[in-house]
């Protein structure tokens, strides 16, 4: 009888185990407890966040999780998270740059990556390892963001950019060094006086930003794969022959008068209406302007002009990076949703998620031809006559680079293009003379601080004096002095300690 | 046996401190509830904040916290004015307040002036209503229109060309953007300014003016003898409050309207401390360089208390 007693006490106690693990495996099946994480990014114009989109409900279903979003307009952005930052006040998931990432990375308000992503989000862990260059985002080796992958992308770059009916209405060839753009753009001023053809936006840095280094000496610090190394250019001698290029495109009327104070908006608008005729930027804009242009002149087109050759007879272009590593997502170090996160990027960089976060749902937006996605035509057309139709369709699915994908699928970019946009991709990817740019080498603790401080006291210097070169506020006879200045606030140390950074990181 | 002193009659009982304010405050409670918004204002957003400023003091890193960050003494305060930049910010920042004042403090009172001499009154409301508007546009949206009216086909190089003229660059031109910062103010504050002039003129007693008209007094000696005497205190006190501002401009129009072009004369103190401290993440030395320009802002204050006292016997305190 007390053997009885004690064998069903035993089997009680095996069933109520039983009954508990078969409770455990029913709460694995149907997915952990709802949870809300909080998400905060940069909020694109053109693709504004609608937090129940298709993919963020898709994430819901999918993950249990409740994604609460907090969309910053982007001009306002770099502002608040400085704040955010600065305060350790953050939300679970946020994207950031990794200058930003790099400057606070000692403060211990981010999760370190590498141990979670490797053993949590295995999937993610092996296309972040696939990329060679990823490892150049770790600080002091220790991977504070996710950054944001392409599976597929046709690559861009910042470009010279011309009306090519212009061109062929005037009887000009195209471009082939800088001193031939500049006549070719001095005729156009000439044939049309009201035009201001070169335009800019986003102030004098963006201007010589992209086209300082094809005409042979890049603005400020930039990599020069020549000489294998990090270049201070603004304050080298052969600045002189750039700024004086674009103070004689100023004097001439080839350059806008307003290339300084242009919002990106007027610019836009200065491209589109025919107002400006060539721009040194995104290549993919030319789209608009092109479709812009031709209600009025149906054979208006720009065209990407293929590499020109500089005063030092080289040809080089950069492309944009081949993945976004430059910013990616953080987890905040206080979140209390760790495992949860590191699941939820797991899914969204292998099979289902990362179609869902590229594509929305299959047969309500996409489905299977030769084996290959694609967008249903019902989609499509819904959004065709939106004046930037596929970045309404990707904001209104939820879904790529301006939403919340970690491996993006540019596709759906390509859709809404006509047909010689292939011909502009096929000319720039063709061309050897597009190079893929270098990233920034990680910095130490001791190089971030410093690095801080020598950044602004060289741009107190640098900033209003190249405006006022190129303006003729300032005459050319004080270039030396003012380099002079700018190499004594420090210009010629941010080199050194690019230089040194890089060599550590080649060295590890 | 000494007589002792006659004792003193005893007063009535007389109410303590606490008691009489309790008094004046069921008193004028309505008043006291009334203020307690503005109090609290005050408190959270301006003076609770202040212990912030310890962190120009101190090497402050997120990781560590305000009070666990090491302390750094005046070393920020005298990396800032050893900076020949600072020199410049200083300068500009003072030059800018100080149009403002010469040109920008006079308008509203010359504008009140006016619209107290005007006899019809519709029309007194109508231009009252066209100069109060503006002050309702966000900066934003004045900086976006400064920029259109004086961008190289803006309406005001149109203008300038339909005269013959040439167009100009005006927002790339260091020496014209005090001018324009100074007349986009006076455009869209002096309006909203003159009210409280037209407040105070409103106490001036009518009598006079009668017993001034009796003596043959022209408009302008009224003007001249009780009008401006009338309104002088409220003149002066304004006077002080925007000398106490004379190191704190608008800058988020300047942030909306500089370019490289113009940081000559247009960086200021409140741009450069944007710059290091926000974009930057440099917030200590960004807090010390407010402190200072604070400091500053408050010497103006009570110099300018001191010297209105002794000149005009009208003073903030």
């Amino acid at each position: 009888m007390r053997i009885s007693w004690f064998a069903a006490g035993l089997a009680l106690l095996l069933v109520s185990g039983m009954a508990w693990s078969a409770g455990e495996e029913e709460e694995g099946a149907a997915g952990a407890e709802r949870v809300t994480i909080t998400y905060m990014r940069s909020e694109h114009p053109s693709s504004p966040i609608d937090p129940e989109a298709p993919v963020y409900q898709a994430i819901r279903e999918h993950n249990n999780i409740d994604l609460k979003i907090e969309a910053i307009p982007g001009g306002d952005f770099n502002a608040k998270v400085q704040l955010l930052l600065g305060t350790a006040q953050l939300p679970d998931i946020m994207r950031l740059t990794q200058r930003q990432v790099n400057d606070f990375a000692d403060a211990g308000v981010f999760l370190p990556l590498n141990d979670p992503v490797q053993t949590q989000a295995p999937a993610l862990w092996a296309k972040i390892a696939a990329i060679s260059d990823a490892k150049k985002t770790f600080v002091d080796g220790t991977m504070y963001y996710v950054p944001q992958l392409n599976s597929f992308k046709l690559l861009n770059g910042p470009v010279p950019n011309i009306r090519r009916d212009l061109l062929n209405d005037l009887g000009l060839e195209m471009p082939d060094n800088f001193e031939e753009l500049f006549e070719v753009l001095a005729t156009f001023k000439r044939e049309f006086p009201d035009s201001q053809p070169w335009t800019n936006r986003s102030g004098t840095r963006n201007l010589l930003n992209r086209s300082a280094f094809p005409m042979g000496i890049g603005w400020s610090i930039h990599w020069v794969p020549s000489e294998d190394r990090w270049v201070y250019g603004t304050v080298k001698p052969e600045f002189r022959s750039v700024l004086e290029y674009f103070r004689r495109a100023y004097e001439e009327g080839v350059l806008d008068p307003d290339f300084a104070i242009n919002s990106s908006s007027q610019w836009h608008e200065k491209l589109g209406s025919g107002k400006s005729l060539f721009y040194y930027d995104n290549m993919t804009f030319a789209l608009n302007y092109t479709l812009s242009l031709r209600q009025v002149k149906p054979d208006a087109v720009f065209w990407p002009v293929p590499v020109m050759e500089n005063q030092y007879g080289e040809r080089r272009n950069y492309f944009y990076s081949k993945h976004w590593l430059t910013s990616g997502f953080i987890v905040s170090a206080a979140s209390e949703h760790h495992d949860r996160i590191m699941s939820l990027f797991n899914w969204m960089a292998d099979g289902d998620g990362e179609i869902i976060t590229n594509w929305g749902n299959e047969g309500e937006h996409w489905h299977r031809v030769d084996g290959e996605i694609e967008a249903l035509p019902s989609v499509l057309d819904t959004y065709r006559d939106a004046s930037d139709p596929q970045r309404a369709m990707r904001a209104a699915l939820g879904t790529g680079l301006l939403q919340f994908a970690l491996i993006v699928d540019q596709k759906p970019i390509y859709y809404y293009d006509p047909p010689e946009v292939s011909d502009w991709y096929a000319q720039i990817n063709s061309d050897p003379n597009m190079i893929l740019p270098v990233l920034p080498p990680p910095f130490n603790e001791e190089e971030r601080e410093r690095l801080k401080r020598l950044i602004t006291d060289v741009d107190n210097i640098l900033n209003p004096a190249l405006d006022g070169f190129i303006i003729g506020t300032l005459p050319m006879e004080d270039f030396d002095s003012v380099m002079q200045q700018a190499i004594e606030a420090g210009a010629l140390e941010i080199e050194e300690i690019y230089n040194a950074a890089e060599a550590r990181t080649r060295q590890s | 046996m000494a007589d002792l002193p006659a004792a003193k009659p005893l007063s009535p009982a007389r109410p303590g401190t606490l008691q009489r304010a309790g008094r004046v405050l069921r008193k004028d409670r309505y008043l006291y509830l009334i203020f307690l918004l503005p109090f609290l204002y005050f408190l959270v957003f301006h003076y609770l904040p202040i212990y912030g400023v310890i962190i120009a003091f101190k090497n402050y890193k997120v990781a560590f916290g305000i009070w666990g960050s090491k302390w750094v003494g005046l070393q920020y305060f005298i990396e800032f004015l050893t900076d020949p930049y600072a020199w410049k910010l200083i300068r500009n920042t003072m030059l800018l307040s100080f149009y403002s004042i010469v040109f920008g403090f006079p308008i509203p009172i010359i504008l009140a002036l006016l619209l107290n001499e005007l006899q019809i009154s519709w029309f007194k409301r109508v231009v009252q209503t066209v100069s109060y508007l503006p002050h309702f546009i966000s900066v934003v949206v004045v900086a976006g229109m400064v920029v259109n009216f004086l961008s190289s086909d803006g309406l005001v190089n149109r203008i300038i060309v339909a005269l013959g003229g040439e167009s100009f660059p005006w927002l790339m031109q260091p020496r014209w953007f005090p001018g324009i910062y100074v007349i986009s103010g006076i455009w869209q504050h002096a309006g909203w300014s003159s009210i409280i002039y037209l407040a105070a003129l409103s106490a001036i007693d009518p009598e006079l003016y009668e017993a001034a008209t009796i003596d043959g007094a022209g408009r302008f000696q009224k003007m001249r003898h009780i009008t401006l005497p009338g309104i002088a205190p409220t003149i002066t006190i304004l006077l002080i409050l925007d000398l106490g501002r004379i190191m704190s401009v608008g800058w988020e129009k300047i942030l909306l309207l500089y370019t490289g072009a113009t940081y000559e004369t247009a960086d200021v103190l409140q741009t450069y401390i944007y710059r290091r401290g926000l974009e930057g993440a440099d917030f200590s030395y960004a807090t010390a360089v407010g402190v200072f320009q604070g400091l500053v802002g408050l010497a103006f204050v009570i110099g300018a208390n001191y010297l209105s006292r002794r000149l005009s016997d009208t003073s903030l305190w």
